[in-house]
């Protein structure tokens, strides 16, 4: 014998009192726990996310550095070069100079010997020219 | 053979019967509740969780996740009623197994009770979002005749709901108990590892129909929604 008795208004009750304490004990924890984690993830996928663009920034950073460090050295290397080259020429104008002073002095020191020589050449000129003579006539003049 | 728990009845108080439905129910509710909190109790958000924390998460996940699909709406609202009735329904069916137990499922005051409960969810969910008058003009459409019909057919969807699951339990239980008089052993198990299945895919489709009637009953009219009915009817 089918029926429908008072056991479905304690049936109604009893799924009432399920739905209330179910909810308590099971859907709300849950539902909590799964929000939290998904939080945690979010949160892990955060940092993650942060720690890369950290490292992708810490590369472009080193690449960026080394590329100025390269250029830096490429533009010191340019400026030795430069003072390098401007002391060369300084020296060499400055050797140039000596020497030129030097190349004065000498042919002066030269020309002055060449002039005393001259002049006392030409102190002894008379008696050389009479012993030349004599020498080539033969008898004493 | 006992066609229903209802007929066994242990105590009597006037019109007040304590009978197996209301034992195994309250067995069943115990199960549930302190099964839950046991686990519950202990839940971790990362490292290593329970198998059991993991089993209960996947439960309500994929019920959140059906709700989800079928209604197209935010399924946290109803999560507690639809789980509650899917997991009341599906361990009551697959506790079957066990001898000596009867289903309270195979019990129609069961059945009816748990199809009342969505009978009165839909109208309260629905009031709650479009309101009282939205929500009863609702019968009223698309014209005012289509009333009675509408109400016939909130109390039929209503019987059908309880009968189904009803006549499909009951009706397991049965053919169980016939095979087991008949060919005993072999055959009777099949049927009842079957009727396992029977009890999952019926908890399923309660909880899904009533899913449906109470997403049909939440839905609010997009304006477009109501400007293209509007067209419609050529108005």
């Amino acid at each position: 014998m089918i029926n429908v008795n008072v056991t479905l208004l304690i049936q109604m009750g009893n799924f009432l009192v399920l739905l209330f304490l179910m909810n308590l004990v099971l859907y709300r924890p849950i539902r909590r726990i799964v929000a939290k984690r998904k939080q945690f993830v979010e949160e892990q996928q955060q940092g993650i996310e942060r720690m890369d663009a950290e490292v992708k920034a810490s590369i472009e950073d080193f690449n960026q550095k080394i590329q100025d460090a390269r250029r830096m050295g490429r533009e010191k290397i340019q400026e030795l070069k430069a003072e390098a080259y401007a002391q060369e020429k300084e020296l060499m104008r400055n050797a140039v100079e000596q020497a030129g002073k030097q190349l004065q002095d000498v042919r002066a020191r030269i020309q002055s010997d060449i002039q005393g020589a001259r002049d006392q050449l030409s102190g002894q000129v008379r008696a050389f020219s009479v012993e030349l003579a004599q020498k080539i006539l033969g008898r004493s003049l | 053979m006992k066609i229903t728990p209802d007929l066994i009845v242990l105590r009597q108080w006037g019109p007040i019967g304590i009978n197996a439905t209301l034992v195994f129910t309250w067995l069943i509710m115990a199960l549930l509740v302190i099964g839950s909190r046991l686990i519950t109790r202990r839940l971790v958000t990362h490292g290593k969780m329970s198998r059991m924390q993991n089993l209960l998460e996947i439960i309500v996940t994929f019920i959140r996740k059906q709700i989800s699909d079928v209604g197209n709406q935010e399924p946290d609202r109803f999560l507690p009623f639809i789980g509650t009735l899917f997991l009341f329904i599906a361990v009551s069916n697959l506790l079957s197994i066990i001898p000596g137990y009867l289903p309270p499922t195979g019990s129609l005051s069961t059945t009816t009770a748990l199809a009342l409960c969505v009978f009165k969810a839909v109208p309260l969910y629905g009031i709650s979002t479009q309101g009282a008058v939205a929500y009863f003009k609702n019968y009223a459409k698309p014209s005012i005749f289509m009333l009675p019909l509408n109400v016939m057919g909130e109390l039929s969807r209503t019987l059908a709901l309880a009968v189904r699951l009803f006549g499909n339990v009951m009706s397991g239980t049965m053919i169980g108990g016939i095979l087991l008089s008949v060919t005993p052993l072999i055959f009777p198990v099949v049927m009842q590892a079957f009727g396992l299945l029977t009890g999952l895919i019926q908890a399923y489709i309660f909880a899904i129909l009533a899913t449906v009637f109470i997403s049909a009953a939440t839905e609010v009219q997009s304006p477009g929604q109501a400007s293209q009915s509007h067209q419609e009817k050529g108005e």
